[in-house]
């Protein structure tokens, strides 16, 4: 498609910018331009992102990269691109996010804001209770992992939690205590 | 004894006190000797002549009375014979209490109350003596204000029978009073009248301070109920702990009980009638409630041993005193669950996998039988044992050893019981036989239903336990609507009027909506009927009879009618085939635009074969129209491969192999070229050998396996249907509410269906998640345990 950057040139792209591919700065600048799609940038959504960054050339975007770095600090701008990253992720034409992808995803996002992520994912590589994540799981775990305790004690089954929850906390809870189950 | 004796001059005190004194005194201590008429009126006279006089007294006046009286300008005499009444009072009730000083106990009783007697007899004569005085002087004084130290004669007396008798002799009295009680609680006879006279004198001491004309209890509750309660409470104290160190708790029981019931007697016999309500609620507090531990404790034993007797003495007991049942109340839950699941554990014990359900209904009802008649007798059907009973029976009835961890086993158990009610049994019972059976079936059913009913109404009374309690009724009218079906498909049913009975106890148990379906069976059932004439008719008009096969269809809708299309296509035998497109026509000429699903896997026939040698006229074969697709081949020929036989029906392999195995086993057909049934190349040639007794063969079974798979097959699609259920719920409620907490959502889902079965949180939850994927609801934004509805 004509004036579009498709994966080829985002990983040029990405090296100008002298970012690894797997940094999460990278997923700020997409959603920065609100890119609808992982590995491409529309010129449309280029030329608006660009615009409101107020950012014409490379130097400007990478004395940017500062301040991107900082995003994932603040918890509004945070839950937003939390929240852009799943319909950025998932395969186009697909309602849901493979599980593999959506552990990726909460490594890159999520790694060392909470000790659930690691336990989560091998939750769902183990015991395989699902095969994608929809959204309302995404959403809610950005909440789950911030706000539930490690040790589960505040955990509250009657809350509105999705049932995957429920099962996680207690396959995670057997473990942690044997002898009670 | 008249005597004329000058009446003193009117204005002269002393001549008219000595005059008076003289007579009172002989009202106060020699009344026995009488006192005439005219004596009484010379003595009346005497005060009125002496109140009238107009000369105003000095000397036993105080300044300020004078002052007073002065002001007013009236001149009102009296004080100074009022004084002087005092004055005799005072000395005499002195006489009298000096006296009193050598009698004790008994003596002292009988002493009081013959002087008490005396006293208000006499007193209420110079009452009358004085009533010049109280009508003019006294009530003047009252009125001024001198309530408290100034009362109308007969009040005067009682005052001072208290402030000069009363008060020096009371505790004596009192503790003679308690000590008489004490001999006739310990079985003595003891003269009670005694005490009712010490009473009554009590109650009428008990003078209002602020208002002598008002009788208060006073004097009877400090001085004599007091002591009398707390006399008691000693009493009974050591009495009981002793009793039931040396006893056991049923004797002891009955002992209280008497006691209980004596003290109320006591209260009728010659106390006031308030003291009934301090008494006896000592008498609780001490024989039950400080008992109340040992004999919780004895419960078990009583229902163990089935003492009702002893039950409900304990029940009474413990229902007099605060909080007294409600360990009992979680008792008895518990014995009869365990009750019910013990008797359920012998029946899976005894019978292994399959549970003959009348066998299981049977006990269910049992335990809930007896236990409910012990309610009713020996805890007064109270209000709080039927929950308990409730809560217990629905506890066992939904989660026992059979049923496993599914609650769905009970209601398809149920359902399967009446299914066996219902049929035609195989031993054809006598007409008046079948009466009995039927009565029986009502019955049984009516009990079931009864506790049904329970169940319902109590749902209402405790909200918060509701869904843990609640029947699977879903369960229940899916199995119950297959094999009504199949009552109804196969002519099986014994009785229309106990079908029509039960579906009416099921409409008023559970309501309009849960039967529309089995009614509409019904009037399926009679149209059909209908429709069958018409046909024989119109086919009669046109056709010559002798094509006519003897024919009969059941239409029904499809809606209504818990079956389903067959699994396997079916090449329809060229002799039936004609009659098929006839009434296909004729039904397509009635109701054009209905199309008819031919339901063949419920279909059967009769075969005349007369291919047999042992038998001249030949047998009557039912079969399934499978198996009259398999047989009418041998028309024509006499072994046919497995292929070919299933080719030429185009049945698939589940339906044409049980209908083979069923010819095969009971030798009608002749498998060889192979040992299964089913086995490629395996031949099957007819049996002209076959011999049978009976004249008509049913070959239309149905194998256990089959019946395995279609349980599984119905538990199945209840689960699908709850799903359904759950999802609609879910929405018609978030519709209405636009937005609603996690948690009341849960309540709503779980109030809307609990008639139904009670839905499990997790599968509420997993329902919610499909909806909010479905994008039906959403997560409210900011808000925790929020969804909202989308439009």
């Amino acid at each position: 498609m004509r004036g579009n950057i498709t994966p080829e040139g985002m990983t040029k792209f990405i090296s100008d910018l002298e970012l690894s591919l797997e940094s999460a700065t990278v997923l700020v600048i997409s959603w920065q331009l609100n890119a609808a799609s992982m590995g491409y940038f529309t010129r449309e959504e280029w030329m608006t992102g660009m615009e409101n960054l107020n950012v014409w050339t490379l130097p400007q975007l990478k004395a940017k990269i500062p301040e991107f770095e900082l995003v994932p600090q603040d918890p509004v701008q945070f839950k937003e691109l939390y929240r852009y990253s799943f319909g950025y992720v998932k395969s186009k034409g697909q309602k849901c996010l493979d599980v593999d992808t959506a552990i990726i995803m909460w490594g890159l996002l999520l790694g060392n804001q909470s000790s659930h992520v690691e336990s989560f994912a091998t939750f769902l590589t183990e015991k395989q209770p699902v095969k994608v994540i929809n959204r309302d799981q995404w959403q809610s775990f950005l909440e789950f992992a911030t706000t539930v305790s490690d040790d589960f004690h505040d955990y509250d089954e009657m809350s509105a939690w999705p049932v995957l929850f429920d099962d996680f906390v207690e396959w995670k809870r057997e473990r942690l205590d044997p002898m009670q189950s | 004894m008249t005597q004329q004796i000058p009446l003193p001059s009117t204005n002269d005190l002393e001549a008219t006190w000595k005059f008076l004194e003289d007579g009172i005194d002989q009202i106060y201590n020699r009344l026995e000797e009488g006192l005439t008429h005219a004596r009484f009126m010379n003595l009346y006279t005497v005060v009125y002549n002496y109140c009238t006089s107009s000369r105003i007294q000095t000397g036993q006046y105080s300044t300020d009375l004078q002052n007073h009286q002065a002001q007013r300008g009236a001149s009102l005499m009296g004080s100074d014979l009022y004084n002087r009444l005092i004055k005799y009072l005072e000395d005499h009730l002195a006489a009298i209490r000096l006296e009193s000083e050598q009698y004790m106990d008994e003596s002292l009783l009988h002493y009081y109350t013959k002087q008490w007697k005396k006293f208000t007899v006499a007193s209420s004569y110079v009452h009358h003596v004085f009533s010049y005085l109280n009508r003019h002087w006294v009530k003047r004084e009252i009125e001024e204000g001198r309530k408290n130290d100034v009362f109308e004669v007969y009040t005067l007396a009682l005052v001072s029978w208290k402030r000069h008798m009363f008060k020096y002799v009371h505790h004596n009295v009192n503790e003679a009073v308690l000590k008489l009680i004490e001999r006739q609680r310990n079985g003595e006879y003891i003269e009670t009248s005694l005490i009712k006279s010490i009473v009554e004198s009590f109650v009428s001491l008990g003078l209002d301070d602020n208002d002598a004309s008002k009788l208060s209890l006073d004097v009877y509750k400090n001085w004599f109920e007091a002591p009398f309660v707390e006399a008691t409470e000693v009493y009974y104290k050591t009495e009981s702990e002793k009793f039931i160190s040396e006893n056991s708790i049923p004797d002891y029981m009955k002992k209280a009980e008497n006691r209980l019931a004596e003290e109320e007697a006591r209260v009728q016999m010659y106390l006031h009638p308030t003291t009934h309500q301090p008494l006896i609620s000592k008498c609780e507090t001490v024989l039950v409630k400080n008992h109340a531990e040992v004999i919780w404790e004895e419960f078990q034993n009583l229902l163990n041993y089935d003492k009702q007797e002893d039950l409900h003495r304990m029940y009474s007991l413990l229902a007099r005193i605060p909080d007294g049942l409600n360990p009992l109340r979680s008792r008895f839950e518990l014995h009869v669950k365990k009750a019910g699941l013990s008797a359920i554990e012998k029946i899976a014990e005894q019978e292994g996998e399959t549970v003959e359900p009348k066998t299981y209904v049977d006990a269910l009802l049992e335990v809930h039988r007896k236990y409910n008649e012990l309610v009713q007798t020996a805890f007064s059907g109270e209000a709080g044992f039927v929950a308990s009973l409730d809560k217990a029976c629905r506890e066992f009835v939904n989660r026992n050893k059979v049923c496993k961890t599914s609650t769905s086993k009970s209601p398809e158990l149920l359902a399967r019981f009446c299914d066996s009610l219902l049929k035609k049994s195989a031993k054809n019972p006598e007409e008046n036989e079948l009466e009995d059976v039927l009565n029986g079936t009502v019955r049984r059913l009516e009990m079931f239903f009864q506790v049904a009913n329970n169940f319902h109404t109590n749902l209402d009374v405790r909200k918060m336990t509701v869904f843990k309690y609640v029947e699977d009724k879903d369960v229940f009218q899916k199995f119950y609507s297959k094999m009504l079906a199949k009552r109804l498909v196969n002519g099986s049913s014994a009785s229309d009027d106990a079908e029509a009975s039960m579906i009416s106890k099921l409409k008023e148990a559970c309501g309009y909506e849960y039967t529309s379906k089995l009614q509409r069976m019904f009037t399926d059932m009679s149209l059909s009927k209908e429709l069958n004439d018409n046909f024989k008719e119109r086919m009669q008009q046109g056709h010559d009879p002798s094509d006519l096969n003897d024919f009969n269809i059941l239409v029904l809708s499809a809606g209504s009618w818990p079956l389903t299309a067959p699994t396997t296509a079916f090449n329809i035998p060229e002799d039936v085939v004609k009659t098929y497109d006839r009434f296909q026509k004729f039904y397509q000429s009635k109701h054009s635009g209905r199309k008819l699903n031919w339901l063949f896997q419920l279909s059967k026939a009769e075969l005349k074969a007369t291919c047999f040698k042992a038998s001249k006229t030949g047998y009557t074969l039912q079969v399934s129209a499978y198996q009259m697709g398999i047989l009418l081949q041998y028309n024509n020929g006499d072994t046919y491969t497995f292929e070919e036989l299933r080719d030429v029906t185009n049945l698939a392999l589940e339906a044409i192999i049980p209908a083979l195995s069923i010819l095969v086993k009971a030798k009608i057909l002749l498998l060889s070229n192979g040992t299964k049934v089913g086995e490629s190349g395996s031949k099957y040639s007819l049996n002209t050998d076959f011999k049978s007794k009976k004249i008509k063969i049913n070959l239309n079974m149905q194998m256990k396996t089959e019946q395995k798979v279609e349980s599984d097959e119905t538990h199945k699609t209840i689960e699908e249907d709850r799903k359904l259920l759950m999802q609609a719920a879910i929405v018609r409620i978030m519709k209405t509410r636009k937005a609603m907490k996690h948690v009341t959502l849960m309540d709503e889902v779980i109030t809307q269906l609990q008639s139904r079965f009670k839905p499990r949180i997790p599968d509420i939850k997993k329902c919610i998640d499909i909806l909010l994927e479905k994008e039906y609801i959403e997560r409210v934004e900011g808000q925790k345990d929020m969804f909202s509805y989308v439009a």
